[in-house]
């Protein structure tokens, strides 16, 4: 499907010829749109055959399909600008969107289905009516990290689409394809993605508006950061670059050294994972019986340890030499320093990504396989399911060296033809503001709800605590930009910064990199 | 000297760049608590990071475990309370002059500061027109270009307008002038958000109560500032009746509810008031509220839940009483381990002990029947996955079904107080409302001058916005285009005219 998309509206040639491609293009569009909704419909009727609960992901993966095929038309876009239609990009993303809504609908029709029937064995009766309705609806699909994450994928779509309607700003699709495609990979990587009843606390009314707003105002936030990163490249000649590789290595260094747990990575020299075994075709990680609780395994990765210290080491240094170096013809050395922390942080990277592909199996030591839990199978490996969120923000932090890299090293031409920094500037401020506001309704919805359910309305638990630094950030931005009228590059700082909060205060506290993180680790 | 510091302090507090480093400082405060585990006490805390003399210095002086009420967290607040005061008190009241009394006849000073501005000329003879089309356009409704006429003057020094001399005059619109007062509002509601907050912190009480099932309770243990726990008296008893646990058939809860009943002192044995709570649906009783929080199985204190009903033959008569019997709720008996339960026809029936797994088949209870006068006794296993075995394997005088345990349960009810909850709902609405008019709703002003020389009159159009600035700019231009066409519709009017066209030479 993705091949016809591809084939069906590349067109090259004359002016003209290319216009009545556009005009056959689209309706090829409407054409090809008919054929995934045909395919899809006999899916839908041919569902008992499926499964009900795979009929959603089916929609999902044509959607991740589609996403791709945008992906690769935007980078043909931005690649030969002349040849490809911009047009044909858009067209292809919002027809995987709109396949993810259809998957999300299913989705929530499927959760319908299993609250019905679970209640009505629970309780021993059977629904009807109102009653019906209520359960069948009461299970939105963003419910477990799962569905969050593909929901996540979904919003910075949606904030993607409704920013080209209104702006049509180039490259930034490129970005949030990525983005999205990121997120549903790692939501193909979670464990559990099946279907389960909602837990009591969770039904309620305000689970809808909650996360709907939580979900669109972190997008809108990724989306203004995409535009601030491009606001800075755009840029460049009027940037001063080492003191921005300074910050970005000091910013990097702390996300690594939070990768490292901080203490074990200096007292130990040592990287930790879980190990896991197989069985019965199901990943499961190494337990040690520590006081009569299991505990998952953890297992230095050999080398990775040493080089991840040395990659906070040197940024860290860098960072700091960026501050005491005011003389510009000593910029060579935060150079040297970048240059080398890149090093050093690819070397990291690829060596997890060594072990995990290709590294045998994991010896225990002696000692400590005395502890594990009896009858336990082995042979253990490094496996990426252990370290999926660590990979990612490795892979986040990774991408960070690499874009400053080549955003130093790019040729002009390039950077002349992003769009104007004024267009860029004032995406980011909006969606900002789309951010902010959403991001308030997080919170008072989040108030209320806990005032309901739980008896108190702010009890700085991690999450709350995390959407109200997000919207303190963006806050700052706001206050920057009004009253010292700051635009551009202080702001911008802001705008990309603002990223990296939501990743913590939004994916890192679910997945404990916060207090609950440390204390595993500490208790290892 | 000393009304000198109080400036500093004043300018100190008025200046933006302390609000950017508050905000800056609280981000990074709020970090620093998310890494420290707020639920544990200083003590725990102590023990798993502190190993040299400094750390534990460290964590006490600066309350890791309870950064979010420690005193430099308080500070930093007060000093952003403090902050957005002073600058409120500082830049409201200018701003609330220049809402009620703009400047609104344009001056050339003015006029360099603003970045939408065209001159047109019309003719001399063309200004009644000219006046009439400014006038209408200016207070005109319902249109794209120019909606209200908030506030409208024509400061004409020749009241009829058509000839006006060496006069100037100007033409002020204005919209959504209030749109200012948005942030200011957001500002207050977030004082009021704040201070409720503080207050509830003193006043409000947010703890966990305990009942066992069939027991009362009337101490609360509440987290106090500081991480201190301490047990609060509420003044009366709260007693829990039932506890009633649903679970979906995996095991996992679906909705769990207790019977509360309150009694007070010197009530005797009438309870205040009755009510079954529930997750999300809590009681509210003399300010304080009740939830349904969590629950806790008892060890060890299970009752078997068995129905026993009179077999019924082949009698049709006798099995509607016996389907009525299964049905009714009244038929199932809630015993312990050993205790008997005797049936209308005489026989006993006695739990002796029960496999919460027997053979694969799920639970099983193992019964022992006495007969009447002493007869001989029997024993026999029934399940609760099989409900229909007794009666279709057995066949015995009675029919015997499991009906699955009683757990006895501690419910556990989070108990909150926040007096000023109200007040907090009042800053949200009052947030929303300050965040709608800031950035959605626009400042927007323009002004007209009009002004004789060399023979013809000078136009000067100039608009300005607060906000969002690009719609400004295509709704100036319409408005811009529109006067400069109909300026030049005066021209060839004035030009076509052959006895306007002798007056100017």
């Amino acid at each position: 499907m993705s091949e016809g998309i591809l084939t069906g509206v590349g067109f090259r040639g004359s002016d003209d010829e290319a216009r009545s491609a556009m005009t056959t293009g689209v309706a090829g569009h409407i054409w090809q749109a008919a054929v995934v909704l045909v395919i899809g419909l006999a899916f839908f009727v041919g569902r008992k055959e499926m499964g009900a609960i795979t009929f959603s992901t089916f929609w999902y993966n044509v959607a991740a399909l589609f996403y791709t095929g945008a992906l690769f038309l935007s980078l043909g876009v931005a690649w030969r600008p002349n040849i490809l239609s911009r047009r044909n990009a858009v067209v292809a993303t919002a027809l995987a969107f709109l396949a993810q809504t259809v998957g999300m609908v299913i989705r929530w029709h499927e959760a319908g289905l299993v609250e019905i029937q679970a209640v009505e064995r629970a309780q021993d009766l059977v629904l009807t009516g109102l009653g019906r309705f209520v359960v069948y609806t009461q299970h939105p699909p963003w419910s477990n990290l799962y569905e969050i994450m593909v929901f996540m994928a979904w919003g910075i779509i949606l904030v993607y689409l409704v920013s080209e309607i209104r702006w049509r700003i180039p490259y930034v699709g490129i970005f949030a394809l990525g983005l999205a495609l990121t997120a549903l990979g790692l939501a193909s990587l979670v464990d559990d993605a099946t279907v389960k009843p909602l837990v009591p606390a969770l039904q309620s009314w305000w689970i809808m508006i909650h996360v709907i707003s939580s979900v669109v105002g972190y997008a809108a936030g990724t989306i203004a950061a995409v535009m601030s990163a491009l606001y800075l490249v755009r840029s460049r000649d009027e940037l001063p670059i080492e003191k921005l590789m300074g910050y970005a290595m000091g910013l990097f260094a702390l996300i690594l050294f939070i990768l490292g747990r901080g203490a074990t990575l200096f007292s130990t020299f040592q990287y930790k994972s879980k190990v896991l075994g197989q069985i019965m075709g199901q990943w499961i990680p190494a337990a040690a019986n520590v006081q009569g609780s299991f505990t998952p395994w953890f297992e230095p990765v050999p080398g990775v340890g040493v080089v991840m210290a040395a990659a906070v080491i040197v940024s860290g240094m860098g960072c700091v030499m960026s501050f005491a170096i005011q003389k510009e013809e000593h910029f060579n050395f935060i150079r040297i320093f970048w240059v080398v922390a890149s090093i050093l942080v690819t070397l990291t990277l690829g060596l997890l990504v060594f072990y995990i592909s290709f590294g045998s199996n994991v010896e225990l030591a002696a000692s400590h396989s005395a502890q594990l839990t009896a009858g336990s199978p082995g042979p253990w490996r490094f496996h990426v399911r252990a370290l999926q969120w660590d990979l990612a923000l490795f892979g986040i932090v990774w991408g960070g060296y690499l874009f400053v890299t080549l955003f130093w090293l790019s040729g002009d031409k390039l950077i002349a033809r992003l769009p104007s920094p004024k267009v860029l500037d004032r995406g980011a401020y909006y969606s900002i503001l789309v951010a902010f506001l959403l991001v308030a309704v997080v919170l008072v919805t989040g108030a209320l709800w806990a005032h309901y359910a739980w008896g108190r309305y702010w009890g700085w638990d991690p999450k709350e605590t995390g959407a109200l630094v997000i919207w303190c950030t963006y806050a700052l931005y706001l206050h920057m930009r009004y009253t010292y009228n700051w635009s551009g590059v202080p702001v911008a700082l802001v705008g990309v910064l603002g990223f990296f909060i939501i990743l913590a205060g939004f994916l890192g506290v679910n997945l404990g990199w916060f207090a609950g993180g440390l204390h595993s680790y500490g208790s290892a | 000297m000393f009304s000198k510091i109080v400036e500093a302090i004043w300018k100190l507090f008025c200046s933006l760049r302390l609000t950017v480093v508050l905000i800056a400082s609280l981000t990074a405060g709020c970090f620093w608590g998310m890494f420290f585990d707020q639920t544990k006490t200083l003590a725990e805390h102590k023990e798993e990071w502190s190993t040299a003399i400094w750390q534990l210095y460290f964590y006490e002086t600066l309350e890791l475990n309870d950064v979010f009420h420690s005193w430099w967290f308080g500070f930093l607040i007060i000093f952003l309370a403090l902050n957005l005061i002073a600058c409120s008190a500082e830049r409201l009241p200018k701003i609330w002059i220049d809402i009620h009394e703009p400047i609104r006849e344009l001056s050339d000073r003015q006029l360099r500061g603003i970045k939408h501005k065209t001159r047109l000329t019309i003719p001399k003879e063309a200004w009644g027109q000219f006046a009439q089309v400014a006038q209408d356009v200016m207070s005109m409704k319902g249109r794209h270009v120019f909606v209200s006429n908030n506030s409208l003057s024509l400061n004409d020094s020749n009241e009829s307008g058509a000839s006006m001399g060496a006069a100037t005059t100007y033409f002020f619109n204005e919209r959504d002038r209030y749109a200012r007062t948005g942030v200011y509002l957001v500002h207050i509601a977030l004082l009021i958000i704040m201070f409720s907050s503080f207050m509830t912190t003193y006043q409000g009480i947010d703890g966990m109560l305990m009942i066992v099932e069939g027991s009362g309770n009337q101490y609360v243990r509440v987290r106090g500032p500081g991480g201190f726990s301490y047990r609060h008296d509420l003044g009366f008893m709260v007693r829990c009746d039932d506890f009633r646990l649903k679970t979906f058939t995996n095991g996992a809860p679906l909705d769990f509810e207790s019977d509360l009943a309150i009694y007070r002192q010197g009530g005797g044995l009438r309870s205040e008031i009755e009510s079954t709570i529930q997750v999300n649906h809590p009681l509210e009783y003399e300010g304080y509220t009740f939830y349904q929080a969590s629950y806790q199985p008892l060890p060890g204190a299970q009752a078997i839940l068995l129905d026993v009903c009179e077999n019924p033959g082949a009698d049709p008569a006798a099995l509607v009483a016996y389907r009525s019997c299964k049905e009714s709720a009244s038929s199932i008996y809630k015993l312990n381990i050993g205790e008997k339960i005797r049936a209308e026809n005489g026989f006993e029936y006695m739990p002796v002990n029960f496999r919460e797994d027997y053979m694969g088949l799920g639970a099983a209870v193992r019964i022992q029947r006495f007969a009447p006068n002493g007869g001989p006794t029997e024993r026999f296993w029934v399940f609760r996955n099989y409900p229909k075995f007794d009666e279709q394997v057995r066949r015995g005088p009675n029919i015997v079904g499991f009906r699955g345990f009683d757990q006895r349960y501690a419910t556990g009810i989070q108990v909150g107080k926040s007096p000023y909850i109200n007040i907090v709902f009042v800053g949200f609405i009052l947030m929303f409302s300050g965040m709608y008019m800031a950035f959605f709703m626009s400042q927007r002003r323009y002004w007209i001058r009009a002004r004789e020389r060399d023979g013809e009159i000078q136009i000067t159009l100039a608009g300005a916005a607060r906000r969002h600035q690009e719609s400004f700019a295509e709704e100036y231009k319409r408005f811009e285009s529109f006067l400069r066409k109909s300026a030049e519709r005066f021209h060839e009017e004035v030009q076509g005219s052959p006895d306007e066209g002798m007056k100017d030479e």
